[in-house]
Formats: structure tokens, C-alpha cells, sequence
């Protein structure tokens, strides 16, 4: 019985214990995390004196996507040396074709122009053409984030070369501007 | 460290000389000696060594990387200059954040001209893929040339003088502050002859476009010494230009499959790998001289471009 007891004591007696230690750990992480939101506000309001909001807006997204967009690169190129993926074109018979121009290359392979690549995406020469297009695609991305900025301010004249930029790189993105030899 | 960066360029600059002429013209699938393995290996080695020029000459890695990759390798020249601006697009997208939030480039200022030379750049782009491969050779030698020229002699101005604003840079907001380390004073700015900025942005965007070779050495200049932007700004917010006039570009040589991953991954990572390397060479580097070899490096690939334009 007392030895119940004992245990019972020994027990809360360290149950106590690691309130405490938990409750200091507590403190510190919360102190640490006030500490660096009063940095990143600091900062911040230093940046604004120099950059607007919207050119912020846009640097944090440009961020995110170039990181993201060069290991999508990097990591669908290994997928496709290593021959994790299967090649159209394999690595070893590629000697053969790199000094074609591109429209004899596309035809030879038979990819066809515009999005045609999309549906080749299982080849590991191909699919690294997703991180190509994601880092090509950002600027819209970017622009469409900071367009609500311009519109909220009434500077429609900034809005309406946001726009016209946004059209004129989906027209782009699009396909529809066939070239070629 | 200044002797091995000299024999690094000097290596390339007899490599440029003495290199078979690639195969950028031939029409029928042609074989090559080395495996693939080993070209890729060559490539990347090679633009490390330009992306520590480029940081170090203070030039784009594109303007360097198309006549010297066009002139020692066998690809051709669409694959080429489709890989230039993705090297160029990659790097400008990766300073664009850093360059933003500093206050060092402005997105005001780039907006206009981005839109103008974008639109310009899409025109260069489809031009390039149509023109036959001997005037895209000439044209990129001559413009190379051209770019020679620019750097031996391009003055530049820290902060010129704006007198009065122009209507278009004040309906568009062209105007700002920026912090100077050096002077650790606040300069503001403003810029004007918009209008003739925004004719030159239309010219510079279809010549990135058509060769793949990035614009800013181009763009500097015209924000700089045109539209009267402080240098220091003019330099981060050509950056931004480029990201978007590239980004329309690289769309048209996507979507037309002027572009091979095997030359373009290897060659983005060899470049930002150099670059990264170059800055810490920076400050040991005689950068003068540097420039001076690469004035005399792109010098000879761009008589080597008109050569092979000419079909010798």
C-alpha cells in the first residue's frame, strides 16, 4: 500500500516536473516566435520605405515558383538519365538528331508544335518540359497577383498593362503563334 | 586565382578558334564521334567556366553562352538559342525576388517596357524559327559584334539628371527611392524620354527573342542612359525585363520543340553553378581584364558566326 503510494507521489511528483519543463519550453518557443515576427515586421517596414506592397507581393511569389520551378527541372532531368522514365528519343541515338533544326527534330519524333508535348508527358524527354513551362508560366502567375493592388489604388493605366502583359503571354503560352523553317 | 580564371578563358578562346564547325546547317540526322554522355559532360564543364566569366566580366550568361556553345557544339543553333534563354529566364527569375524586395529593381519601371519588348520579343522569337539558318548565323554574328562594340565603349551614368518627368513615366508611376549602400543615403529617382525607352525596349525584345541571348547588356543602357534611371536601378530592373520578355519567348521555342532537356538542364545548372562560383571570385579577380578577354572572346565567336553564315 505504501508503496502504491510511493510510486503514485514519484509519479506526479514527475508528471510536475515535466509541466514545468514543458511550460518553460512553451515560454521560450513563444518568446522565439514573437522575436521573429517583430524582425520579419521590421524588415518588412524597412522594404517598404524602398519596394511597394504589390512589388513585395510579387518578389514572395516569384520566389516560391523559381524555387519550385528549378526542382521540377532538376528533378524530372534525373527521372530521365537515370532512365527512370522511358525516353522517345533514347539518350544514346540523341547525337543523331541534335544538329537537326527543331521543326525536322518535332516531325521526326512526331510531337507536333503547341501543346502537343503534353501528351508525351510519360517520356522522361518530355516531361521535362512541365519545369520548363512552369518557369515560363510565372510571370502570369506574378502579374494576375499583383493586378487586385493597381485596381484597389484606381491606377488603371499600371491595370491595364498588367492585362494587356497577361494576354499577350497566354497568347504566347497558347500555341497559336506557329513558326518554324 | 587571376591566372586560372586567364587560362580558363584563354582555353575557350583557342577552343572557339580551332572547334570543327557545327552541324547547325546540315538537314539529314548525322552521327556523332563522342557518346552523348560525353557531349552533356562538355557542356556542363563548359558553362560552368562561362558562368564564372559571365559574373566576373559582369556580363549576361546568356550573350555568352549562344556563339560559344553554337560554335564548339554540334546542336543546332535552334536548340541553342532556345537553351540561351532559358539561362538567361532561370537567372533573372532566381535574382528577381532578392532584387525586388531591396528596393534595387523597380516593378513600375519594368512593367511598360517588359510589355513592349515582350510583345517584340514573341515577333524575334517566331522570326528567328523561319529565317533560314545562314541569315540567323549573320545576323548573330553582326549583333555580336554590335554587343563588342556596345561593351569596349558604353558609357555610364550613376544617377543622371531627370529634369522633368515625361507624362507616360508619371501616369505609370516611374519613379522612386532606393537606398545606396555606398553612400548610405537615400537617392530618389525618376526617368523620362519614355517614349523613345519603350522604342528602344521594342528593338532590344525581337533581338532577345531571335537569338536567345538575353538583352542585358541592352537593357542597361536604354533604362540607363535613355530613360535616365540611376545605374544601380537600371541594373536590377533589367533583370525583372528580361524574366518577362524571356518568358514570352521561351514560349513560342517550347511550343515549336526548339528545345532538347539533355542540353538545356545540364547547361541552367552549369551556369548557376559558375555564377555562384564567380561571385566569390569576384573580389580576387582583376575584373578589367576579364572583360577585356571576353570584348576579345565574343570578338571571335561572332566573326566565327558570320564566317559560317558565309558558309565557310
Amino acid at each position: 500500500m505504501q508503496e502504491n503510494r510511493d510510486t503514485e507521489a514519484a509519479t506526479s511528483a514527475n508528471a510536475g516536473g515535466l509541466q514545468d519543463t514543458w511550460k518553460q519550453v512553451r515560454a521560450r518557443l513563444r518568446a522565439r516566435g514573437r522575436l521573429r515576427r517583430q524582425q520579419t515586421m521590421r524588415a518588412r517596414s524597412l522594404r517598404l520605405k524602398y519596394a511597394t506592397p504589390e512589388q513585395l507581393a510579387y518578389a514572395d511569389l516569384l520566389d516560391i515558383g523559381s524555387r519550385i520551378g528549378r526542382y521540377l527541372l532538376a528533378s524530372t532531368f534525373i527521372l530521365y538519365v537515370l532512365g527512370i522514365t522511358p525516353a522517345k528519343v533514347p539518350l544514346s541515338e540523341l547525337p543523331r538528331y541534335w544538329s537537326m533544326a527543331a521543326d525536322q527534330y518535332s516531325n521526326l519524333v512526331g510531337v507536333g508544335t503547341g501543346w502537343n508535348w503534353l501528351t508525351l508527358i510519360g517520356y522522361g524527354d518530355y516531361l521535362n518540359f512541365l519545369g520548363i513551362a512552369f518557369l515560363s508560366a510565372l510571370t502570369i502567375a506574378c502579374y494576375l497577383r499583383v493586378l487586385p493592388f493597381s485596381l484597389r489604388r484606381k491606377d488603371f493605366a499600371s491595370g491595364a498593362v498588367l492585362v494587356l502583359e497577361v494576354i499577350l503571354l497566354s497568347l504566347a503560352a497558347s500555341g497559336l503563334l506557329a513558326a518554324g523553317h | 586565382m587571376r591566372l586560372s580564371v586567364a587560362l580558363t578563358v584563354l582555353t575557350l578562346m583557342v577552343a572557339v578558334l580551332t572547334s570543327e564547325p557545327a552541324m547547325a546547317d546540315s538537314a539529314a540526322p548525322m552521327a556523332s564521334a563522342l557518346p552523348w554522355w560525353a557531349w552533356v559532360l562538355a557542356l556542363f564543364v563548359v558553362t560552368f567556366i562561362l558562368g564564372i566569366v559571365a559574373v566576373v566580366a559582369g556580363v549576361g550568361g546568356g550573350v555568352l553562352f549562344v556563339p560559344i556553345v553554337g560554335a564548339l557544339f554540334p546542336f543546332h543553333l535552334d536548340f541553342v538559342r532556345g537553351t540561351g534563354l532559358l539561362i538567361a529566364l532561370a537567372g533573372a527569375l532566381a535574382a528577381g525576388p532578392a532584387l525586388l524586395r531591396g528596393g534595387m529593381a523597380n516593378l513600375q519601371l519594368a512593367m511598360p517596357p517588359a510589355l513592349t519588348a515582350s510583345a517584340a520579343a514573341i515577333v524575334g522569337a517566331m522570326l528567328g524559327l523561319i529565317l533560314p539558318d545562314n541569315v540567323i548565323q549573320l545576323a548573330l554574328g553582326t549583333m555580336i559584334l554590335a554587343v563588342v562594340g556596345l561593351m569596349a565603349m558604353a558609357r555610364k551614368s550613376d544617377n543622371p539628371a531627370v529634369a522633368k518627368p515625361d507624362a507616360l513615366s508619371a501616369a505609370f508611376r516611374m519613379h522612386g527611392v532606393y537606398h545606396d549602400p555606398f553612400t548610405g543615403r537615400d537617392v530618389e529617382w525618376s526617368a523620362h524620354r519614355t517614349p523613345q525607352g519603350l522604342a528602344l525596349f521594342s528593338f532590344i525584345g525581337v533581338l532577345g527573342g531571335m537569338f536567345g541571348i538575353g538583352a542585358g547588356w541592352a537593357n542597361v543602357p536604354a533604362l540607363n542612359l535613355v530613360m535616365g534611371v540611376p545605374l544601380k536601378i537600371s541594373i536590377g530592373t533589367s533583370s525583372i525585363i528580361l524574366s518577362i520578355a524571356n518568358s514570352a519567348a521561351a514560349w513560342v521555342y517550347l511550343n515549336e520543340g526548339a528545345m532538347l532537356a539533355v542540353i538545356a538542364v545540364p547547361s541552367i545548372l552549369g551556369m548557376m553553378l559558375g555564377s555562384t562560383i564567380g561571385v566569390g571570385l569576384l573580389s580576387r579577380t582583376n575584373v578589367a581584364i576579364i572583360r577585356r578577354v571576353v570584348i576579345v572572346l565574343l570578338l571571335l565567336a561572332g566573326v566565327r558566326a558570320l564566317l559560317k553564315g558565309f558558309g565557310v
